[in-house]
Formats: structure tokens, sequence, C-alpha cells
């Protein structure tokens, strides 16, 4: 132990000071640099034979992260954004299904419809009162037609937004690998990676907002990304590329493209399917799911409320033959999409429902019993095209075949269906529901709303061409016929004699149409199950869809705020973890400069005492 | 979608700065709606509640509008009804059968009041309010009841009540006016220049409803024969003299009158000295001309009864056919002409002047033809028709009255109108009906009128109780989010300067 050891000693102390203080500085300047985490540097001592310094070495310089919260945090953050991304899209969609007070709401104009009717029916002539009716369903119609539109803009805008999210997922992945490539070159020669790991956090934090990623650490520091069902999305210091082409016009009902993901290696998968979170699997489920079922209500809305006016009911007569008895029914007012009940008595004493639809394309049969929205029937399709009675109840022997009953034709081209006594089977009751096609000397029924996506042509709910259904909320209009003479509503019969321009009959009607309450609504639309579906007047259903619409914004929301604080509460431990504590800095500064003078005390007391050694000499 | 950047140190205290202050923003918003928010995402989850709440109350309000309207129409139609009755009760006053003046105009000072009370009538019956013809059933667009003169005489080349009631009466009395019956001339048989019987025969002129039957003759007369009538329309009767009857014995003759033949007059005469008294017939020299005095004795009453009773009957018929049209029935006319000859009745919707022209169609109970939706499951029903049965019948005897023709003032006409008068006091106020059927609808009126009241007051309160319920759903507790406001604002406030020293703390100004 000697001078010269006590003076390497303190040159040791002070490199290694100055080092700190460097780090230090760095830190401080740093403060407020996004991303920046606090970097230490720490020292290796070592010591000779004698137990003397023979050197000391500062080690790489590293960041002050906790990985754990870390990857908490990225994990929660696409949570966070999937939750956002719905929670922004429902509250619009609330918006658009109505507001408080809101005179122009689906379910107040329904309202206003319902009103407007029985109004009328205390005052048929009044042509006021005609004109209000018109009024308000052709309001409804529009209202209809333009939350339509505006669903549809909105499905438009998350499949743009789609696009745009992968361009942004495709350069934070390249982003990475240039920078992985850095870090992976810097570990190999043994820098340290600091800043670059620092820069590639935020990347992967922004990666983490889009798609739920699992991430871990492979060889030199290197990153391994999957999506959340394992499939390669980084690896190897080799980013996969994400494509999505654009659909320039959603059509009803109709999905949108995926995101297709090739990886280096040439595998392509789907990464929304292979994803369970994050701002881009939000984004595909609303486009596809969310909007189209709030679409697909409007369409229920708009059939429903078509059908309940002009859709009448076809009564049968009673008919016996010899033991067994039963009914007659004119089929000859058959449309596509309209359907025929028959309770009956099956031979083990079992209620059953039958319901018929009548279907043009005969490539549909045979039909699913979730063509009616009905649970409890069983569905026949019954083929139609040939525009002939006769031939309809051929179909419809045929359907009926395994049911036990007797049925045939009249001979006058109507449908009978017989009990069959020694079955034993009975018939309780048949019936049709068909479309009114004239204006007038067809009922009390009324086309009050036509389809008119094309020309203008009479809903009928038909199953061609994917449905009538599917979009007719977008066409849905009022009958031109009415718009021109609103006394329509009222006349409903001209020969042999016209019905007086005081008569409520129709008005009636299409009042009561509005607020009978035994349909079933198609539980597709999110509203109801397939088992038990909801049941009510179109009025309920209307009510029931704004509702529902508001409850599950209002879900949106909550889910979101909750994770929402759930994220920041994982953001402020995370930044605790690794941000710069100026005082602490600070601090350390002060401590920094006391050793680095007490080492240069410790220098000057060698020199001094060197001196006084050489003096001696 | 941003993704928030992690800047360095203090960002979270920023960050609940700002929600702080749009929590703030918030509170104000909905202190100066007064409402929880603008969605119904925003109400909470009795949403579906609030807005079945709301579309009930805009219900209510068309309720009571439909209600202000029925109202009206009930109350036009209460007081229509009550002066309906005030006039059945004057028309029965006005059918003054003993009081026979005639005026300058031909008419009766009673035909003169009658037709006043007429006119009114058909006024009230068509009594309009807004659209709505109060006495048209419900589909009515005009005047549902037609004008006196067209009822009376006809118009637009459709017969009036005067001209049916003309084809009645020729129908009924026949060219010689003795109510379709003829009496024939004696015939009688000799035993030298004595007379050994002498016979005449009263009969009908043919198988119809018109005009007397004979229903039956009886009598105690010595030495005459009655043979028949027998079962078979057309009935004759023969009356043979064999010999002189005894003074003071009679011989009575039934005859039914139409159109359903079950009332009856009977014409009693009395073998006299003499026949100056009335309802006696001379005893002659001998058979012969004792049955000649009684035959010009029967033929003449016969005649008398035929233009008095008879037509007052047949006047009462055809005024049953004009006016009876309720249920869509067609009016019966005389088939014809010639119509003194007429044996059967014909349909005359299309030549006969509709007097009420409002809904007329088959009905069990003419209130269902008006309804008014007062509530969801209440339709109450008020629809009344100018020709059901009351109404019709005050219509009827009035016109009927007003249509007879008593001008000539003889004595005949005096006892027609007496004949007249007392059948059609007889429609006014039926035998044996304590209360009139223009009150029994007044009743049923009524009793629309008590629900459709007691139903808007239903109304007020459920709508009050309604809009309790949204607003609480809706609303908010103003003095409680006044009170949060300045909660808020104090914590604003206070993390402000907490904030401030935390900033500005560091220890690079210490050192």
């Amino acid at each position: 132990m000697g001078l010269t050891s006590a003076l390497n000693t303190a040159v040791f102390g002070i490199t290694y000071n100055q080092r700190q203080l460097d780090v230090t500085a760095a830190n401080i300047a740093n403060a407020d640099t996004a991303g920046y985490s606090k970097k230490t540097v720490s020292a290796n001592a070592y010591f000779d034979g004698q137990g003397n310094v023979a050197g000391i070495s500062a080690t790489e310089v590293r960041r002050v992260v906790n990985e754990q919260i870390q990857s908490d945090y990225f994990n929660s953050l696409a949570d966070t954004n999937y939750a956002k991304q719905i929670a922004d899209y429902t509250d619009r969609l609330d918006d658009i299904f109505g507001t408080i007070d809101d005179k122009s709401s689906l379910s107040s104009l329904a309202g206003q419809l319902t009103s407007s009717l029985q109004t009328l029916v205390n005052d048929p002539g009044n042509y006021a009162a005609q004109q209000e009716v018109v009024a308000a369903a052709d309001a409804f119609a529009r209202e209809l037609n333009s939350s339509y539109e505006q669903i549809a803009d909105l499905r438009q805008e998350a499949d743009d937004s789609l696009s745009r999210q992968t361009d942004a997922v495709n350069e934070l992945l390249s982003g990475i690998e240039d920078i992985d490539s850095a870090i992976r070159d810097a570990a190999q020669a043994g820098v340290s990676t600091a800043e670059m790991e620092d820069q590639r956090d935020r990347l992967v934090e922004q990666l983490s907002g889009y798609l739920d990623v699992t991430v871990t650490k492979g060889a030199n520091e290197t990153l391994f990304i999957q999506t959340a069902d394992g499939q390669q999305l980084y690896a190897d210091n080799q980013a996969s590329t994400l494509s999505f082409s654009p659909t320039h016009l959603l059509q009803p009902g109709q999905a949108g493209n995926s995101v297709m993901v090739t990886t280096p290696g040439g595998t392509t998968y789907d990464l929304i399917a292979g994803s369970k979170s994050g701002a881009m699997v939000a984004t595909a489920e609303l486009r596809d799911d969310i909007l189209v079922e709030a679409q697909k209500q409007l369409d229920t809305i708009a059939a429903e409320m078509s059908l309940a006016f002009s859709n009448v009911t076809v009564e049968s007569s009673a008919a016996t033959v010899g033991p067994d008895t039963g009914f007659d029914l004119d089929v000859s007012a058959l449309q596509p999409g309209n359907t025929i009940t028959l309770e009956y008595t099956d031979t083990l004493g079992q209620s059953q429902t039958v319901t018929l639809v009548a279907v043009d394309d005969p490539s549909l049969l045979p039909l699913d019993n979730g063509a009616t929205a009905n649970p409890n029937d069983t569905v026949f399709g019954i083929d139609i095209s040939s525009g002939t009675p006769s031939t309809y109840i051929t179909n419809i022997v045929a359907a009926l075949g395994s049911t036990g009953l007797q049925v045939s034709n009249d001979g006058s081209d109507n449908l009978r269906v017989l009990g069959d006594a020694g079955a034993p089977t009975s018939v309780q009751s048949l019936s049709a529901n068909v479309t009114v096609t004239a204006n007038s000397d067809q009922g009390l029924g009324l086309a009050i709303f036509v389809d008119k996506r094309d020309t203008p042509e009479l809903f009928t709910d038909s199953l061609e061409d994917g449905g009538q259904r599917l979009g007719y909320a977008s066409g849905i209009a009022i009958n031109p016929d009415l718009l021109a003479d609103s006394a329509l509503l009222v006349s409903y019969q001209t020969t042999p004699t016209a019905n007086t321009t005081n008569d409520p009959a129709r008005a009636q009607y299409l009042a009561n149409a509005l607020s009978n309450g035994s349909n079933y609504y198609d539980p597709t639309s999110g509203i109801g199950s397939s088992s038990t579906p909801f049941k009510g007047s179109v009025v309920d259903f209307v009510n029931q869809t704004v509702a529902f619409q508001g409850n599950q914004a209002e879900d949106a929301a909550t889910y979101s705020k909750s994770k929402e604080a759930l994220t920041s509460n994982l953001a402020i431990r995370y930044e605790e973890s690794y941000a710069v504590d100026l005082d602490a800095e600070l601090a350390f500064m002060v401590q920094l400069e006391n050793a680095y003078a007490a080492n240069a005390r410790v220098m000057q007391t060698i020199n001094e005492l060197f001196d006084e050694l050489l003096r001696i000499v | 979608m941003a993704i928030s950047s992690i800047t360095t140190s203090r960002t979270y205290l920023t960050q609940q700065l700002s929600e702080l202050n749009s929590q703030l923003a918030e509170k104000t918003t909905q202190l100066a709606r007064g409402k929880v928010g603008s969605t119904y995402g925003d109400v909470g989850d009795r949403r579906l509640l609030d807005i079945q709440l709301t579309q009930k109350v805009s219900m209510i309000e068309t309720y009571q509008q439909t209600i202000t309207v029925s109202n009206l129409h009930l109350e036009t139609l209460n007081m229509s009804l009550e002066r309906l009755e005030d006039i059945r009760r004057d028309a029965k006053s006005a059918l003054d059968t003993n009081d026979f003046v005639l005026q300058d105009d031909g008419q009766t000072q009673t035909q003169s009041r009658a037709e006043l009370l007429l006119n009114e009538t058909l006024n009230i019956l068509n009594t309009e309010v807004a659209g709505f013809y109060a006495f048209g059933g419900t589909d009515a667009v005009n005047d549902p009841v037609a004008t006196l003169d067209a009822i009376l005489n006809g118009s637009g080349g459709v017969d009036g009540l005067k001209t049916v009631m003309s084809e009645y009466s020729q129908a009924n009395l026949g060219a010689s006016n003795t109510g379709r019956t003829t009496t024939s001339a004696l015939t009688t048989n000799y035993a030298g220049a004595v007379p050994t019987d002498s016979t005449f025969t009263l009969a009908e002129d043919g198988a119809h409803d018109f005009g007397f039957d004979i229903a039956s003759v009886t009598s105690t007369l010595s030495n005459v024969a009655i043979t028949g009538p027998s079962a078979s329309d057309p009935d004759s009767v023969d009356v043979q003299f064999t010999g002189q009857p005894t003074l003071g014995e009679k011989i009575t003759v039934e005859l039914s009158l139409p159109p359903d033949h079950t009332n009856t007059i009977s014409i009693e005469l009395t073998a006299a000295a003499t026949n100056e008294a009335e309802g006696t017939f001379a005893v002659g020299a001998d058979l012969e001309e004792t049955a000649q005095n009684l035959r010009d004795a029967l033929a003449a009453e016969i005649q008398s009864q035929a233009q008095t009773t008879l037509r007052a009957v047949s006047d009462e018929w055809a005024s049953d056919e004009f006016f009876g049209t309720y249920n869509g029935n067609e009016p019966q006319r005389v088939d014809g002409p010639p119509f003194d000859t007429a044996t059967a009745l014909t349909g005359g919707g299309s030549t006969t002047v509709a007097w009420y022209t409002g809904r007329n169609t088959t009905t069990s109970d003419p209130r269902t033809d008006k309804n008014a939706v007062v509530d969801s499951n209440l339709t109450v029903n008020y629809g009344v028709r100018a020709n059901e049965t009351p109404l019709a019948e005050l219509v009827q005897s009035l016109a009927t009255f007003v249509a007879a023709d008593f001008s000539g003032g003889t004595q005949t006409d005096e006892e027609y109108y007496n004949a007249l008068s007392a059948n059609l006091r007889t429609i006014l106020q039926p035998p044996g009906v304590d209360q009139s059927g223009i009150v029994d609808i007044a009743t049923d009126i009524a009793i629309t009128h008590r629900t459709v009241s007691l139903t808007s007051d239903r109304h007020v309160q459920m709508k009050s109780t309604y809009e309790g319920t949204i607003a609480e759903i809706e609303g908010v507790d103003k003095d409680q989010l006044a009170a949060e406001i300045l909660q808020l604002q104090n914590n604003i406030e206070v993390s402000y300067r907490a904030s401030s020293i935390v900033f500005n703390l560091s220890l690079s100004d210490y050192l």
C-alpha cells in the first residue's frame, strides 16, 4: 500500500464520478423527454493481491424500468383502446337512434304516427288529420332512411379507419425492425442499448394500442411479437406485413375485408380472427357486427311497420267432408314472403303450428324453421313461381304430407285442410296473411310504405335475393299514391259502391295494426333470442331498439371508463418506475460533487505528501 | 385514434385536473338543461321505461284532443236529444184529435203547428259539429235528413211522402172508395108478384192486403141466412132474406184493417121502423124492400168507414213504409199504376225520396257506428241514426200529419182527421211504455259522456304521474347538483394550487 496506489484509487474514483455525473446530467437534461427512462451506471472495483484497488470500471448504462408493470400496462392499453373505440362509435349510434326530447327520434315519430292515426279514427274525413298521418309516416320513413345512411357512413368510416390502422401498424413494425437491428448490433458489440430500448418501448406501446400482442425478448435483446393466439407478427428481426383492401361501398349485411398478415416466411393468416382486443379488433367488430346489427334493427322496424299496415288476413271458411272437419282457404292472393298459418292437433294430441312461407325462387327450398321469428312453428316453403293457385295447392299438399291431415284442392282452387277422424288429427285454424296489391277493394289494409330502392315496389318481406328485408330501412318510403291522395287512408272500397269519406274503418284498422302486440321479431337483430324472440307491438319494438342502443352505449362507456382508469393507474405506476426524479438527480449530483471534491482532495493530499517527500529527499 | 403519450413526471396530475374540469363542464350542462344527459345512454337503466312513458304522455295528449272533440259531439247530442224529446211532447198536443179548425190555406191549425215542429226536428237531425253529423251514424258527409219540402213533395224526379200516401190510399180505398169491397145489387125471386127471397153479396175484389178484409158477419136477424165468409181470400158473404126480420134484431159485419189485418172495425146495423137513427135500417113493406134497405145502409157505412178509418190506416201504412228505412230497409210502394186495383207492393228504393241518407248498414246497435278512442283500451260509441225507430217515429208522425189533406172541411174530413190524429198519437206514445225511445237514446249518450269525462280525469292524473316519473328519470336534483358543482370548483381550485406548488418545488431552486 503506497501513495501511488492511493492516487490510483482517487483517479479511478474521479473517473467514475465523471461518468456518474455524465449520466446524471443526461437524466436531468432528458427529464422532460417523452419515454425517457432513468439511467444508472454502477462500478466494479478490482483489487490486487494486497487489497489495493487495482481499477474501477463503470458498467454500461442501464435503464431503470419495471418490466412487469410495463407489460401489464401494454396489455391493458389494448383493452382500453378496444373499449374506447367501441364506446366512441356506440355513443354516436345512440345519438342516431334518438336523444331525449328529440321530436325526430324513432320512438317519438312512431308515437306520432300512432297518435295521428288515432286522431284520424275520430275524424276520418278531415283533410288535415289525413295529412297529419301522411306527414308522420313520411317523417318516420325518412328518419329510418337517414339513420340507416348514418350507420352505413359509420361502417364506411370504420372500414377507412381499419385501413389507416393497418398502415400505422405496418409503420410501427418496420420501425421496431430498424431499432431492433441496431439494438442487436449494439448488444453484440457490448455497447449500451438503453437509449434505443427506450425508443423501441415507445413503438411497442403504440402497437399495443392497436392489438393485444404478446412481446417476449429473444436473443441479443431483440423482440419476438405474437398475436393473442400465438401467430407471428415480428420475429428474428423480421416484421410481417399487414395488408388490407378497403371496400369502397359496403353493401347492407355484407362484411368488409379482414386484415391479412403475411409473415416473412410467406404464411398468411387473418389478423382480426387471431386477436382478441385492441383498437383494430374493435374497428372490425364495429364494422361487421355492432353496426350491422343496428342496421338490422332498423330493417326489422321498417319491415314490421310496413307489413303491419299492408298485410291483411285471409280467413278460411269451414268445410266438412264426411266425418272430417276443417277449412277451405283462398290462396290466390299469396305473394313471395306471405304466409299461411295452420294450427292443428297431431295424432299424439299435441298442438302444432305450421307456417307456410311463399317463395318465388324454388332454390331457396327447403326453408329452415328460423325463416319466421315465431319459435313455436314448423316452417315449410311453398313455391309460388307458377302464379297458379292450383299449383300452389299441389305444392302445399306435398309439404304437409307428413302432418296426418287431409290436404287437398277443394275443386275450385281453394286449399282444403281437413282433420282425419281416423288418425285422429284435427284442424284448429287456417288463415293466410297476404300483402294488398291495390289501394282499395282488398280489405282494410293499405301499403302506407313501399320499397323504393329501385323503382317503388310493394314490400312483401320476400326471401329472394337475400331477403327483401335486408337494407329495407334505406329504401323505405311513403307510398307515392298516398302522398298524392291522402284520402286513401279512408277509402278502402270503390266497388260496388264507394265507402263514404267519413268511414273510420280503415283508419281504425291501421291504428290497431300499430298497437297489436302479438308479433314476433327477428332475434338476429339482437333483441330477444331465437327461443324467446321479442313479442309485442311495432311501437314496442321501436322503443326496445332505442333502449337497446342506449343501453349498449352506456355499457360501452362504463367499460371504457373502467378500463381507462385501470390503464391510467398502470400508466402512473409505470411512469413512476422509470421517470427521472429531478430532485433525486440533483441531490445525487450534490453527492457526486462532494465525492468528486473528496477524491480531488485525496489527490491533492497525496500530491502534497509527494512534494513533502521529494523535499526531504 | 391518438395514443396518449406518456410524458415524464406529473402527467397524471394534469390528467386528473382535466378530468375534474370535464366533470365540472358536464355538471354545468346538466344544471343548465335540467336533465342528466342528452342521449338515452345517459339516462341509465330505466331508459326503456322513460321512452315508454314519454310515448304514453304523448298518447294521452292525443286522447285528450279526442276527448275534447268527443265531448263537443256528446254535448251537442245531449242538447239535441233533449229538444227532440220536448218536440215529441209538443207534437202530442199538436196532434189534437178534437181541434179541427181549418185555416184559409186549407191546413188545420194543428197541421201548421206540426209543420213548425217538423221543420225544427229536421233541422236538429241535421246538426253538424265540425264535419260530424250527429244523427248520421258516423260517415255522413252531407245532411243526413232531407228537407221538409223534399220529404213531403219529392225532389229530383223521385216521389215524396204525399205521392206515396196518395198511392196507398188509392190502393186501399179502391176506385169507388169502398175499401176494395163490392156490394152487389139485389137478386130477388118471386112467387107471382110476391118476393120469396132476396139476396145481395158483399165481396172483396181480390186476394191482397189492401182495403178491408171481411173478417166475419154475424146476425141475429130472423129469416136471414148468412153464407160466408169462407176461409180463403177473396172473401164474399151472401145475405139472403127469406122473410122479414123482427125489429131490434142486429147484423154485425167485422172488417179487418190493412196492412196486417189484425185490427178490425165492426159495422152493426139494427132493424128499425125507420132509418133515421145512426146504425139502423128500416124494415120495409116486404122482404125485398128490407133487403134493399140493409144493402144500402151497409154500402154507405162501408164507404164512410173507408174514407175515414181506412184512409187513416192507409196513411199510417204508407208512412211506415216511407220512413221505415232503418238497417237499409227498402221502402215499399204500391205496384201500379193503376193503383186502385193494385194487388201487391213493389220496391220503391229508386223511385222514392230517401228521407235519411246517413249510415244505414245493417247493425244491431247504431251506437257502435261512431267510435272515439279515448284510452288505449277504451273506445266509446255514440253513433245515432236519424232513422232509428224513436227518431223516425217522431218525424213520421209529424210528417204524415202535415201531409194529410183535410182541406175539404166536410164531416168525412173531420172524421178522417180524428182517426189519423188518434193513430199518430199512438205512434208517439205507444200504450204501456213509460219512457220514450228518445229518452233511451239520450240515456245511452249521457252514460257515454260520463265515461268520457271520467276517462279524461284519469288521463290528467296519469299524465302527471308519468311526467313525474319521467322527470325523476331524466331530471337532476338541482340543489344537489349545485352543491356538487361548488365542491368540484373547490377541488379544482385546491388542485391547481397544489399542482402549482408541486411544479414549483425543485431542488434546483435551493442549490
